[in-house]
C-alpha cells in the first residue's frame, strides 16, 4: 500500500488528490461574483468513489500522467494557472478519452451539488413531494386553430 | 409441478394486460395474470432523491439493456437504427412512459382505402370509440375539448399546464398558421378516483412518484385485484403449450426461484406488446406449429414498426423555465398528420413539443455540443442554455415492412435461458422524406417562434418505446395473425391484445389505442362467450 494513503476508502494519493483539485478548477472556477463554487469544493472524490467505481479506478494513472507532463521541477497544482491549463492541452493527445469522460462526471456532481444550485437560485431538494408550479399557458392563443376549423380527414374521403 | 386450471390465463401485465383483466373480471371467470417482473415502487423512483438526473440514466434507464433488472430480457438491436425501450413488471412500459395520449384518426384505420398503401384495419375509429372513451374515465386523462384535428372527443379532466414556453411555441405556431394544441396526456391535472393531481415533478419518464401519471400499475390494477383477477409476479412464460387438436392449454414458466412450473388454462391472452409477444410465440414450437404458434401465416414477428423519431430543440430567451413541467407532454402539432398528394412521401407526423432540460443535462448536453466550456466562461453558458431549451420531436409514421422484423437471436438468452428477441430494422425511404419535411418545418417552427439558437440532433436511436405491428389483425389468415377481434387465426382460444396487432402505426404514441383495443376485445369476447372457439 502506498504510504501517502491516508484513508482506506480513497482511490487516489493525496498527491493526486492534489492534481485532481487543481485540474478540477480549471474544468469549473468560482464564479467571479462569488456566487457560484469551483467543481474543487464540491466533494468530488468521494462522488466519483461511490457513483462511478470503474472510472475512479483510472484516476490515478491518468493524473499521475498530468503531473508527470507537468514537469519534475514542480508539482502540477504548484504551477501558475497558465503552466497548468498549458500542461493540460499538453496532456489532451493521451487523456483524451480521460477528459471526455471526466466532464460529464463533475458536471453531475456539481450541478447536483446544494450549494451550487442555490447559487443558481434554485432549492437544492428531490424534485418529489414539494413539486413544480407551471403556469396552464394562455389558452385563448388557440384561437386562431380553432377558427381554421376542423382538419382531421373523412375516413370515406378518396 | 401443475397448478389448478383457471379460466383466462393473460401474459403480461402492462397497458393491455391490465385492461383486458379489468373488463374480463365481471365475468366472474377464474382470471390470472403473469407478469415477469415485480410491482414498482413509487418510493424507489429517482425523483424522491437529488440525484434524480443521475438515477434515471442507471436503475431507471429505459433500455433494458442499460437497466439490466432481474425481470429484464436482453434485446439484440445491433442490425436496427432504433433501440428498443421498455419497462417489465406490473404496469409494463407505461411506469416509464411519457403519458402523452393522442388517439389514432379515423384516416389511420383506411390507410389502403384512402392513400393506396398497407392494408387497412378490420375495425374503424367508431367502432373504438367508445373504448377510447371508457379508457379516458377509467385511468384519468387530461387534455383539453375541441381539437380541431379528431372528431369530437371529450376528456375527463383539464389539460396539464404549457407553461410558458406553451405561450412561445404557440406564438410560433400561430405565426405560421399552423395547427397545435395542449396534449391529450394520462397525468390527471386533478384529484382523481383517489389519486392526487399532478405536482410537475418533471421526470415522468422515469417513474411517478406522485402516483399522478396513469400509469397500469396505480389504475387498472388496482381495479382488477379488487375485482378478483390474480396476478402472480415474479413469473416469467418461456412457451404456450398446445394439445393434439391445435389448442392452447397453457403455459409453462419460471418462478422466482427459477424453478420451471406449469399453468393450465381454457384461454390464453398475450399481452407483452411489439417485441415480447412474437418472442413468446416464435419460442412456442411444437409439432403442430414447428414455426412457432399462431404462424401459419408466417407474419409473426413481421412488419415491426417503431415510430422513427427525429429530435431537434431550440434556445431562447431566459425567463423561460422550460425545464419544468411533465417532460413528455406540452403541445401536439397534426398540421402535417394527414396525408397530402403534394408531398413526396406517403402518410404523414405529428411535431410534439416537449420540455427542456433539468441542470445536469443542460450543462452535459451543452458540453457535449461545444456551448458550454470548462473554465472562465462556464457559468456564463450554463445561464444561457438552462431553463431556456424547447425540444421538437417529428413522430413519423412507420409504415409495415416484412424485412423489418422481431426473430430469435440463436446465442442470446434472458437469465431463465429462453431465447432473446432479435430486431432487424431499416429506415425505409418514405420514413426518411417524412423526417426530412418533418426536420425542415421543425426549423421553420423554432425560427417562427424566435429561437436564438436552433441545434438539430437527426434522427434519434432511443426512441423505440412504440412497438407495433409483428401480430398484426385482419380478416384473412393467410396475412394476418389475429382476427378482427384478437383472436389467433390458428389457435381458437388464444387472444393478443398488444401493440403487435397494429396494422398499421398511425403517428402517435400509442398506448390509448393499445388499452382501447384490449378493452374492445374483452368486451367481444364476453358478448361471444358462448361460442368463443367457434
Amino acid at each position: 500500500m502506498n504510504d501517502e494513503m491516508i484513508k482506506t476508502d480513497r482511490v487516489i494519493t493525496q498527491s493526486q488528490a492534489d492534481t485532481l483539485a487543481a485540474l478540477l478548477s480549471h474544468i469549473i472556477p468560482a464564479s467571479q461574483d462569488g456566487r457560484m463554487p469551483a467543481a474543487t469544493d464540491i466533494e468530488f472524490e468521494s462522488y466519483v468513489a461511490s457513483i462511478e467505481p470503474n472510472f475512479a479506478a483510472e484516476l490515478p494513472s491518468a493524473l499521475d500522467y498530468l503531473a508527470f507532463v507537468a514537469g519534475s521541477k514542480m508539482r502540477f497544482e504548484a504551477l501558475t494557472d497558465a503552466a497548468q491549463q498549458a500542461a493540460i492541452e499538453q496532456s489532451q493527445q493521451k487523456l483524451n478519452k480521460f477528459y471526455s469522460i471526466l466532464t460529464p462526471i463533475v458536471f453531475a456532481c456539481y450541478y447536483q451539488n446544494e450549494k451550487v444550485l442555490e447559487g443558481l437560485g434554485l432549492e437544492s431538494r428531490a424534485p418529489f413531494p414539494k413539486g413544480n408550479d407551471v403556469e396552464l399557458g394562455d389558452l385563448s392563443l388557440l384561437d386562431p386553430v380553432r377558427t381554421r376549423g376542423p382538419i382531421w380527414r373523412q375516413s370515406d374521403e378518396g | 409441478m401443475v397448478n389448478k386450471t383457471v379460466d383466462v390465463l393473460i401474459i403480461g401485465a402492462g397497458a393491455s394486460g391490465a385492461a383486458a383483466a379489468w373488463s374480463l373480471a365481471d365475468t366472474g371467470m377464474h382470471i390470472m395474470c403473469m407478469e415477469q417482473g415485480d410491482w414498482a415502487q413509487q418510493s424507489d423512483y429517482p425523483s424522491n432523491t437529488k440525484d434524480w438526473e443521475v438515477r434515471r440514466h442507471k436503475e431507471m434507464s429505459a433500455s433494458p439493456n442499460v437497466r439490466q433488472m432481474k425481470s429484464d430480457y436482453p434485446i439484440n438491436d445491433q442490425d436496427s437504427p432504433i433501440s428498443v425501450v421498455n419497462y417489465n413488471g406490473v404496469g409494463g412500459s407505461t411506469v416509464l412512459y411519457a403519458a402523452h395520449f393522442p388517439r389514432l384518426h379515423p384516416s389511420d384505420f383506411k390507410v389502403n382505402s384512402l392513400d393506396g398503401v398497407a392494408e387497412d384495419w378490420p375495425i374503424d375509429y367508431f367502432q373504438l370509440e367508445p373504448y377510447y372513451q371508457l379508457n379516458d374515465k377509467n385511468i384519468g386523462v387530461s387534455g383539453l375539448d375541441g381539437d380541431p384535428a379528431y372528431p369530437d372527443k371529450q376528456l375527463p379532466l383539464p389539460p396539464i399546464p404549457m407553461g410558458k414556453m406553451g405561450n412561445v411555441i404557440g406564438a410560433g405556431f400561430n405565426k405560421l398558421g399552423w395547427h397545435w394544441w395542449p396534449s391529450d396526456a394520462a397525468i390527471i391535472s386533478q384529484p382523481y378516483e383517489g389519486r392526487d393531481r399532478c405536482i410537475n415533478l418533471g421526470p415522468c419518464i422515469s417513474g411517478c412518484s406522485q402516483g399522478a401519471k396513469s400509469s397500469a400499475d396505480v389504475t387498472y390494477w388496482p381495479m382488477a385485484i379488487r375485482a378478483g383477477v390474480e396476478l402472480k409476479t415474479g413469473c416469467r412464460v418461456r412457451e404456450i403449450t398446445v394439445d393434439d387438436q391445435g389448442m392452447a392449454t397453457g403455459v409453462i414458466y419460471y418462478d422466482e426461484q427459477g424453478q420451471e412450473q406449469e399453468q393450465k388454462a381454457e384461454v390464453v391472452i398475450v399481452a407483452c406488446n411489439g417485441v415480447g409477444t412474437p418472442r413468446l410465440l416464435l419460442n412456442s414450437k411444437s409439432k403442430l406449429f414447428p414455426d412457432g404458434l399462431a404462424n401459419s401465416s408466417g407474419l409473426v414477428g413481421k412488419n415491426l414498426m417503431m415510430h422513427p423519431w427525429n429530435h431537434m430543440e431550440g434556445f431562447f430567451e431566459p425567463g423561460l423555465d422550460s425545464h419544468l413541467g411533465p417532460q413528455g407532454s406540452c403541445v401536439l402539432s397534426q398540421q402535417f398528420y394527414e396525408s397530402d398528394a403534394t408531398r413526396d412521401f406517403d402518410r404523414g407526423y405529428g411535431i410534439q413539443v416537449t420540455r427542456g432540460s433539468a441542470p445536469v443535462a443542460t450543462a452535459i448536453n451543452g458540453y457535449n455540443r461545444g456551448d458550454i466550456p470548462w473554465g472562465d466562461g462556464h457559468h456564463d453558458a450554463f445561464k444561457k442554455y438552462f431553463g431556456t431549451n424547447i425540444a421538437v420531436g417529428v413522430c413519423a409514421e412507420d409504415l409495415p415492412e416484412l424485412h423489418n422484423c422481431v426473430t430469435l437471436d440463436p446465442e442470446m438468452t434472458d437469465s431463465d435461458g429462453i431465447a432473446a428477441p432479435k430486431i432487424n430494422y431499416r429506415l425505409s425511404e418514405n420514413s426518411l422524406k417524412m423526417l426530412a419535411h418533418g426536420r425542415a418545418r421543425s426549423r421553420e417552427l423554432l425560427e417562427a417562434a424566435g429561437a436564438t439558437q436552433i441545434n438539430d440532433y437527426g434522427q434519434i436511436r432511443y426512441a423505440g418505446w412504440h412497438l407495433l405491428g409483428t401480430a398484426r389483425m385482419g380478416r384473412d389468415p393467410a396475412t394476418s395473425v389475429v382476427n378482427e377481434w384478437g383472436r389467433s387465426h390458428d389457435v381458437k382460444n388464444l387472444f393478443i391484445v398488444d401493440g403487435s396487432i397494429f396494422v398499421t402505426s398511425a403517428a402517435g404514441n400509442p398506448t390509448t389505442t393499445i388499452q382501447a383495443l384490449a378493452l374492445y376485445i374483452a368486451d367481444t369476447m364476453k358478448k361471444n362467450l358462448a361460442n368463443l372457439f367457434d
